[in-house]
């Protein structure tokens, strides 16, 4: 399920801080090299259609015109073309200039009198999309990985910060709950499955020692109670009730990695 | 058969056959070096590194930092096969970012020196890793064994099958995670080592004798509750449980020659000839490093002369698989659907 609420700036923005933290902002089944590669002139007329659509409002506003929820619409269109899927599953490097292009754009056209502004994110926005798909086609001319197949890794890669793994676990849990309640079930799926294999299973060794109680309890969190929830359409307050439970797991969980650090041997 | 260390090291010769042909035979064992030893490490050196055993790898990365002041060491982390993918895009792009790439999953790694992208491991390095474990584009730093842990009170050693097969043929009461990402590589072992039809056969035998779990650990929790009698985990689980709980009625037994017994391993590929890279890995190697993995996270080590983690059955008989083969989850993905069991 895509997105189909509209977007008002403090979402927009919003989107761009997850973005820069997690490379799952759409969880449908992730497009193949070969996907890639058959699609690539489909990318290609989706990202005309958003420069014209840009053009046009760029035009309108010059003239005078609030096209605040043009851009809205376009940040919507965005969501929904092919192009955005591919680009954050391959290009991930190139995938959050185009959200950033996007939301200078949607403040700029707020302003009045700011056109130099406006034509500037413009052409941020053309020059992102343009690099997006040039990276698609690059990716297009390679034999795909095996591995590419496989699902549960699919997210792309970021430079982390030194934040405690649990904290991270909680905003991811946090961010869940507001994709869910924002329409996008799918997008909350994906980040709890990828929030399970790529930070829970990092930090369960230390905890099984001291709670093993504890992670499987959270284990089950993860891999049943939350997707269950979802798949069953329960609310958006249930949901977080639950991730509201499980931060409580996680504190305890965090204070078993302070005490074990403590007594952790040294490697030299 | 042999004893458990030297079985570990011999019969994973003959099974574990990486990206290229095995290292030389001639070429001799050292033990595992200090790491006083070795040489400083100073100067840049760009590291990608699959996320996994996160925490311990973070602790091994500051220390190596801590002890290296003139080391810019620049991590990127991000799942394996990810970062497997990038690495290609950038050679493909004609950017190379990386010098060594350190995975949990030896596939990911196997993906990337099938591309040409890697260097061969220099003899200098190899003599240090067990001869099993010596591979000729990348060079192994810990393993991770595919056991059947059991209940001792419900169950005998002795009455179990040794042959994995043979469990859809017994009436026990048996734990699995079928979403799990170390199952789902066992079954693509067994699946390359037996047939798909044998191992449809086998999902749907044990299919009716199966209770599902959310993870390994789950699996290995309901053995010592006594919810049922066997499970398929992981070797670390039952060992970390019975660490914080002794006297949890919880045993490991391997199968032989087979799919569950399996060993996969984590490594580094050498990306460039920046001999900084080189002498990275042989910190990875180093006597401190390794007994730290063996010690803290129960890996098996790689490198020669360190203990095996304690709690280890006394004789392993791993299969003879290609650990790069393991990635072709697809078709393991829709046989576990076809059969129900995901």
């Amino acid at each position: 399920m895509k997105p189909s609420i509209h977007l008002s700036r403090s979402l927009l923005l919003g989107a761009l801080v997850l973005c820069a933290q997690s490379a799952f902002a759409h969880s449908g089944d992730a497009p193949g090299v070969a996907e890639v590669k058959e699609h690539i002139s489909d990318y290609e007329s989706e990202i005309a259609d958003m420069r014209n659509t840009t053009s046009a409002i760029v035009a309108d506003y010059d003239k005078g015109e609030d096209v605040g929820k043009r851009v809205d619409a376009l940040v919507e269109t965005w969501e929904e073309v092919e192009f955005h899927e591919a680009v954050e599953t391959h290009a991930m490097v190139l995938y959050p200039p185009i959200w950033t292009a996007l939301g200078g754009l949607r403040e700029a056209v707020d302003e009045a009198n700011a056109s130099d502004k406006v034509a500037a994110w413009q052409m941020r926005l053309n020059n992102a999309l343009q690099e997006g798909v040039g990276a698609l086609k690059l990716v297009a001319s390679q034999p795909a990985p095996a591995s590419a197949a496989h699902g549960h890794d699919k997210a792309a890669t970021s430079h982390q910060s030194d934040e405690p793994t649990i904290e991270i676990i909680k905003e991811n849990l946090a961010k869940v709950v507001e994709r869910y309640r924002a329409g996008d079930s799918e997008g909350a799926s994906a980040l709890i499955h990828q929030t399970y294999m790529q930070r829970f299973e990092g930090i369960e060794g230390t905890l099984i020692e001291s709670d093993a109680d504890l992670v499987t309890d959270l284990e089950k969190d993860f891999n049943a109670t939350l997707p269950l929830l979802i798949e069953r359409s329960a609310s958006a307050d249930k949901l977080a009730a639950e991730v509201k439970s499980m931060n409580a797991k996680l504190d305890r969980a965090q204070t078993i990695l302070d005490e074990a650090a403590k007594n952790k041997p040294s490697v030299f | 058969m042999l004893d458990r260390r030297s079985l570990l090291k011999s019969a994973l010769a003959l099974g574990l056959v990486g990206p290229g042909a095995l290292w030389a035979a001639d070429t001799p064992t050292a033990e595992a070096e200090s790491a006083d030893d070795l040489p400083p490490l100073a100067g840049t050196l760009t590291v990608y590194l699959g996320r996994g055993e996160g925490g311990l790898y973070d602790d091994i990365v500051a220390a190596i930092r801590k002890r290296n002041p003139d080391l810019d060491l620049r991590i990127r982390r991000g799942p394996s096969a990810a970062l497997a993918n990038t690495l290609i895009a950038e050679s493909r792009a004609g950017v190379k970012r990386a010098d060594l790439f350190w995975s949990i999953d030896a596939s990911s790694l196997g993906v990337v020196a099938a591309q040409g992208k890697s260097r061969p491991i220099p003899a200098s390095i190899q003599r240090h890793i067990k001869p099993a474990f010596r591979y000729d584009q990348w060079a192994a730093i810990s393993g991770r064994l595919r056991t059947v842990a059991y209940n001792p009170d419900r169950i005998q050693a002795a009455q179990l099958p040794t042959r994995i097969m043979d469990f859809a043929k017994t009436d026990l009461k048996i734990g699995w995670a079928p979403a799990y990402g170390a199952f789902q590589s066992f079954v693509t072992a067994m699946r390359l080592l037996e047939g798909e039809d044998r191992t449809r056969a086998w999902l749907q035998g044990v299919k009716r004798q199966a209770k599902s779990y959310a993870g390994e650990l789950g699996v290995v929790m309901a053995v010592a509750r006594g919810e049922v009698d066997v499970g398929f985990a992981n070797h670390y689980y039952t060992l970390r449980l019975k660490k914080g709980q002794p006297d949890a009625n919880v045993a490991l037994a391997l199968t032989e020659n087979d799919a569950g017994s399996l060993v996969n391993s984590s490594g580094v590929l050498l990306l460039d000839d920046n001999p900084l890279a080189g002498n990275f890995v042989r910190y990875l190697l180093s006597r401190e490093v390794q007994s730290f993995l063996a010690s803290q996270a129960y890996e098996i080590p790689m490198a020669a002369g360190i203990d095996l983690p304690d709690g280890l059955p006394d004789k392993i008989h791993p299969p003879k698989i290609d650990l790069t083969q393991l990635s072709d989850l697809k078709p393991t993905l829709e046989l576990l659907r076809e059969t129900r069991v995901l």
